[in-house]
């Protein structure tokens, strides 16, 4: 509706301190998968688990904060940015169209896997799945996600952030360089 | 509470606007075809590096007067 343009590196990274600052300065802060476990705690899992039971009401405050970033993301997608395609560097673009990702520099996420017509591909409903549960594992077994370590973690110096954002990073590269050539062009 | 929605809101309109959420964008990352997802996370790191920094040496507490709330992760 406003038809703003994406923001640069340079407002989003400053932002997203800002809000993690924020966070701090009320006696909170900033990690968004512990909501896994307050979930799973609220979903009853304490009877599995000793893990769950604990305080989840105290951490309800957190569940408050990313419904607030679903709908911040809903504003921004329907009232503030210019619809259209993410601009992607060419070779990126080249790269994703030899695994068969057509929508490469044309779209905002590809539409194999975010589209409507996954719900009708039994291996990119299975991908999203299993990738979905990776990240619920791993989180956890990290103990904090994207947000948690690399935000928050290696913000405040801590060795074992920097360690587990390092392992992310290598995860990513192992996929995009080794598992994407061969998954994407099968969807 | 409200203030934490608005914080919310204020990050999930971050995070669209940075195109960060794009599937494309943490792709073209991991193929280092631009500086711009490094730049988000770099820039964010260094701003909360600096913040810290200064919050443990002029002692700054939350709004509660408390001491601020900084998981302390463990090797486990």
């Amino acid at each position: 509706m406003l038809n703003m343009a994406p923001w640069p590196w340079y407002i989003t990274g400053p932002v997203i301190a800002a809000v993690m600052v924020a966070l701090l300065l009320f006696g909170r802060r900033f990690g968004i998968s512990s909501n896994l476990r307050t979930m799973c705690s609220i979903a009853g899992a304490g009877k599995l688990s000793e893990y769950f039971r604990f305080d989840w009401k105290a951490q309800s405050w957190n569940l408050v904060f990313v419904l607030g970033t679903g709908g911040g993301g809903a504003i921004a997608r329907f009232l503030l940015l210019t619809p259209g395609p993410v601009k992607l560097n060419p070779d990126t673009v080249e790269t994703l169209k030899s695994m068969n990702i057509e929508d490469a520099g044309s779209a905002f996420a590809p539409s194999v896997l975010f589209g409507p017509e996954a719900w009708s591909n039994p291996l990119a409903l299975l991908v999203m799945l299993l990738g979905g549960l990776l990240v619920g594992f791993g989180a956890r077994w990290a103990n904090g996600c994207t947000s948690g370590h690399a935000i928050s973690g290696l913000s405040s110096l801590q060795w074992p952030s920097l360690i587990a954002v390092v392992g992310f990073f290598i995860g990513g590269l192992t996929v995009s360089y080794f598992v994407l050539p061969i998954l994407l062009p099968a969807l | 509470m409200l203030r934490i929605l608005l914080l919310g809101l204020l990050f999930g309109i971050t995070l669209t606007m940075g195109e960060v959420i794009s599937w494309f964008r943490i792709q073209e990352m991991f193929l280092f075809g631009s500086f711009h997802m490094y730049g988000v996370i770099g820039g964010a790191v260094a701003l909360g590096v600096v913040f810290n920094l200064a919050a443990r040496r002029y002692g700054w507490l939350s709004d509660t007067g408390q001491p601020l709330d900084i998981h302390q992760y463990e090797f486990g």
